[in-house]
């Protein structure tokens, strides 16, 4: 009975109680909780878990509180999923601006550019001596270049200025070469597309303000043309 | 034994007025319009074209080597010519012989287009598409002529 009321200033706390004895000292030492609490010297302080459990309410309570703590996480993890796919559609739709949309007008504008070029592909039936003057035959390489030029140019300066050009005249040029020829808005523009791919193009232009002229290559490519065309 | 004559004519000085006349076969043109690529110099000779003195634009529809009705002819003025392009004309008469029987006397040669550059070359056939006109259509009926 003495050791019953005896103090617990000297006494372990509860968590060194339970690394010191183990799991089954618990019941012996709670049931002393009220006794001890009665009687503990003022200053000391109790380990709440020993109390709680007296409650009832509290492991349904606990339970209560898993089950929200629980409810929360799968929440914020809703949350997170929920951010994550606005972030997803909102790169898509970005995306979709950037490219999906100016390629789907892009593709109309190069309509026409790829007509333009179709028109001319009769050349490629003319034989040599064509006019009776000697003209070699054309190729059907140089109008494909021609084609890949034009079309380039065209998704180029879509890309990086959003504007159009219109399609040139597609014609044959001198020797086997291709002429692209344009004249609008008070502007002319003639393109030359050589037989061979490794020779270089060349273009001369002009409007009210100047001309251009020179050879195709480095900064001065389609895009920069129907660029020019365009302003 | 008689000795074969031989015309040579002397190479004239053409006046700035004067027209040039030049062949473009229907195959090139394109709506109606004269193309830029009938402006060519293949071997650095010279663009062939008939000076108006002693040529009519019928003659020069006819010497082509395909049928006079598959060509048209435009004209353009010497002058202009060696005036807008770093171009320049010389008459170069023809004379008879076995490969051009008939000779042409009014045959000029427009020069120096291969030697230019190609932007150069680009600019100037565009100054000589400018500068030119047509002087017999394609459908215009083709009229008999001596050559």
């Amino acid at each position: 009975m003495a050791d019953q009321y005896r103090s617990t200033q000297n006494k372990p706390t509860l968590a060194e109680d339970l690394a010191g004895y183990g799991i089954a000292r618990l019941g012996e030492v709670t049931t002393q909780v009220p006794i001890r609490y009665a009687n503990r010297p003022a200053g000391r302080t109790l380990d709440p878990r020993a109390v709680l459990p007296e409650d009832p309410r509290i492991p349904q309570l606990e339970k209560t509180i898993k089950q929200l703590r629980r409810r929360e996480q799968e929440q914020d993890r809703e949350i997170a999923r929920l951010v994550d796919r606005v972030a997803l559609l909102e790169q898509q739709m970005a995306e979709r601006i950037a490219t999906d949309m100016p390629d789907r007008e892009a593709a109309m504008l190069t309509r026409q550019f790829i007509q333009a070029v179709d028109r001319a592909r009769p050349i490629l039936e003319w034989p040599d001596d064509w006019d009776g003057e000697g003209s070699p035959s054309y190729r059907a390489e140089t109008l494909d270049r021609v084609q890949t030029f034009l079309v380039e140019g065209a998704l180029a300066l879509w890309r990086m200025h959003s504007r159009t050009a219109p399609a040139p005249q597609v014609a044959a040029g001198p020797d086997g070469s291709i002429d692209l020829h344009w004249q609008s808005n008070g502007r002319e523009l003639l393109v030359n597309i050589p037989v061979e791919s490794d020779e270089v193009g060349s273009f001369y232009g002009d409007d009210a303000e100047g001309k251009i002229k020179g050879e195709i290559g480095g900064s001065v490519d389609a895009a920069w043309l129907l660029g020019w065309l365009a302003r | 034994m008689a000795c074969p004559v031989t015309t040579v004519w002397e190479s004239e000085t053409i006046p700035d007025s004067n027209k040039l006349f030049m062949r473009v076969h229907k195959n090139i043109i394109l709506a109606g319009q004269i193309p830029h690529g009938v402006f060519r110099d293949p071997d650095g000779k010279g663009m062939s074209t008939d000076w108006e003195a002693y040529a009519s634009p019928h003659q020069t529809r006819a010497r082509g080597g395909k049928p006079a009705e598959e060509y048209a002819v435009i004209a353009v003025e010497k002058g202009a010519v060696e005036a807008d392009t770093p171009l320049s004309v010389k008459h170069t008469p023809i004379a008879p012989s076995a490969a051009e029987s008939k000779g042409n006397r009014a045959h000029t040669d427009i020069l120096g287009l291969k030697q230019c550059s190609n932007a150069d070359k680009t600019e100037a056939r565009v100054a000589l598409w400018r500068l030119s006109r047509y002087c017999v259509n394609l459908n215009d009926p083709v009229v008999p002529v001596d050559l």
